[in-house]
């Protein structure tokens, strides 16, 4: 595989898991945040310029970025949560420009707008990529069809119904909010890892509200839906990124191509390409048995 | 006899100056069936709010099951076994009927998240405890044939059921129908009422408290009604006796000149 296609892969196994963090997040438990990458940003920063500065192992500060993103969470969680959703989503929005700007406010650390370059070169980036990406689908796919999962499509649907079931609302909505910034924080050290170079434009809100829309694409309520919206659509650019229209790459207008096809979706499936679908393997057992079934009929009618 | 279940004295809650209940008292005791009737407005829900603590009353109190529970948060009072059930049917949708008895059952789920995550063996075998419980409800009801069925692709009549039958599904001490056959036609109300009379039969420690502003479904199920109006009690006692009452007459057909 050439250099570019390794590249390519890991980028969509970070998309990928950033998507399904926020499908745990916005897909079972109704929190809408516009800051996730807010998260990445954290964890990127933090574990890159902590590393430099301080002369230690970037995996040691790489678990301190993903605790302090936790710890990030949790605080802006406890107060805001209890609020009602539309306001928690615009505490995200300023939490994610607070993060920008702190980026740019320790310049001395962070070298500002310029970039921050200082990111040693990692071996075996797509294996790890690869192998965390399964292990955190597998996590919210568990999530999913746990009591958990059913607690919080109940919230999710109705908080008052959901609390008269003795469900903890509040305090599951924490957890969850939590789970999906720690995902994000360490895909965002991935992403710097693949990048070499991160800038505080790399984690603004356009990658943000990106996220959203390849979950709302594929369907909230569906987390496959969720993986193949999100690894598709941040494939198609790529196809496309050596035609050019007025002068500049196809690939420049993949913004503009988002919000149409999202605001196609929207009016015309809001529910998302795949709904409720999941993809599992029933169909494989039923055809077993069905194999099974004629090969029996098979022998009687030897007979 | 046994104990008084639920037990309000003097309950009161105003809206603005609007004053939507005032000085409500109630008794309920296990394995009776008491009905709240009284026109729109009457006052009815907020009752219900009140009790299962969506709101604050501003004046009375509250026991259940011989506790004080004024001070408690409406997930408290279901933990501690009051179900309820909603004017329009909420049914968790994005959930087939199994899974939405299932959420009933959840917030006592003793696995953790961790093991969720990592679906340990611990994991799996309170998850089997969960859909046996769950299932149990359902087949008592005789609902079970309708597990697998998304809530929206059953008849109004059904989902209705399914929604009892999760409120049911925990085993609570006191279950609270608002309006169960609201939106229901002739048919389903029978129907309902068939049901209800069995729930009876098949959770005899069961105190259930109905609303209706439909006077025949109320007679015909409870043993004692409290007739609402504008927020005030203007009569209780046995179905016979209410229908009797002049001023229940005058509220419900309205006074002659």
């Amino acid at each position: 595989m050439s250099v570019y296609q390794v590249g390519l892969i890991i980028q969509v196994c970070i998309t990928v898991m950033t998507v399904v963090a926020i499908f745990a997040m916005t897909g079972l438990a109704g929190m809408f945040s516009m800051g996730q990458a807010a998260y990445m940003a954290i964890g990127a920063y933090v574990t890159f310029v902590l590393s430099k500065t301080l002369q230690i192992p970037f995996y040691l500060t790489g678990i301190f970025a993903i605790l302090l993103s936790i710890f990030l969470a949790w605080l802006i969680a406890v107060p805001t949560l209890k609020l009602r959703r539309d306001y928690f989503a615009f505490i995200t929005v300023g939490f994610s420009r607070m993060v920008g700007a702190l980026i740019l406010y320790f310049e001395d650390y962070t070298r500002g707008a310029i970039g921050f370059t200082k990111i040693p070169r990692v071996d075996g980036l797509l294996w790890l990529s690869l192998g965390s990406l399964v292990l955190f689908i597998f996590w919210i796919r568990n999530l999913k069809y746990s009591r958990f999962g059913r607690m919080a499509i109940a919230l999710k649907n109705d908080e008052i119904a959901a609390r008269s079931f003795g469900i903890d609302v509040y305090h599951l909505k924490i957890k969850i909010y939590v789970l999906a910034s720690a995902i994000a924080s360490f895909a965002g050290i991935l992403m710097a890892m693949r990048n070499r170079v991160i800038t505080p434009d790399s984690f603004s809100w356009k990658m943000s509200t990106e996220m959203q829309i390849f979950l709302f694409f594929g369907g909230t309520n569906s987390l496959t839906g969720a993986i193949l919206s999100a690894a598709g659509l941040r494939m198609i650019p790529e196809f496309v990124r050596n035609v050019n229209l007025f002068g500049v790459s196809m690939q420049e207008y993949r913004m503009i191509a988002y919000a149409l096809l999202i605001t196609l979706v929207l009016s015309f499936r809001p529910q998302g390409l795949l709904g409720e679908k999941e993809l599992n393997f029933r169909w494989v057992g039923k055809l077993l048995e069905r194999i099974k079934n004629n090969t029996v009929t098979g022998k009687e009618s030897n007979d | 006899m046994t104990d008084v279940i639920l037990k309000t004295i003097g309950l009161s809650k105003a809206f603005g100056g609007v004053c939507a209940v005032q000085d409500f008292s109630v008794e309920l005791w296990p394995g009776t069936i008491r009905g709240i009737i009284g026109p729109n407005g009457a006052g009815k829900t907020t009752i219900f709010n009140i009790l299962s603590r969506i709101y604050d009353e501003d004046e009375g109190s509250i026991e259940l099951d011989g506790q004080d529970v004024t001070s408690k948060s409406q997930i408290e009072v279901a933990r501690m076994g009051l179900s309820r059930t909603f004017q329009n049917t909420r049914l968790f949708k994005g959930l087939n009927v199994l899974d939405n008895v299932k959420v009933a059952l959840d917030h006592d789920g003793k696995y953790s998240m961790f093991s969720a995550l990592f679906k340990l063996p611990f994991r799996n075998k309170q998850e089997r405890l969960i859909e046996e419980k769950a299932m149990s409800c359902l087949k008592l009801l005789n609902l079970d044939e309708y597990a697998d069925r998304a809530p929206s692709n059953l008849s109004y009549g059904y989902q209705r059921r399914v929604e009892i039958a999760r409120g049911l599904a925990n085993d609570p001490k006191v279950l609270m129908l608002d309006e169960p056959a609201a939106g229901l036609n002739p048919e389903e109300t029978v129907m309902l009422m068939a049901f209800i009379k069995d729930i009876q039969e098949k959770y005899p420690d069961l105190a259930i408290l109905v609303i209706e502003h439909r006077m025949e479904l109320i007679m015909n199920l409870s043993d004692h009604i409290y007739v609402q109006d504008s927020g005030i009690t203007i009569a209780e006692g046995t179905p016979a006796e209410i229908q009797n009452n002049p001023r229940v007459l005058a509220a419900y057909l309205g006074e002659e000149d």
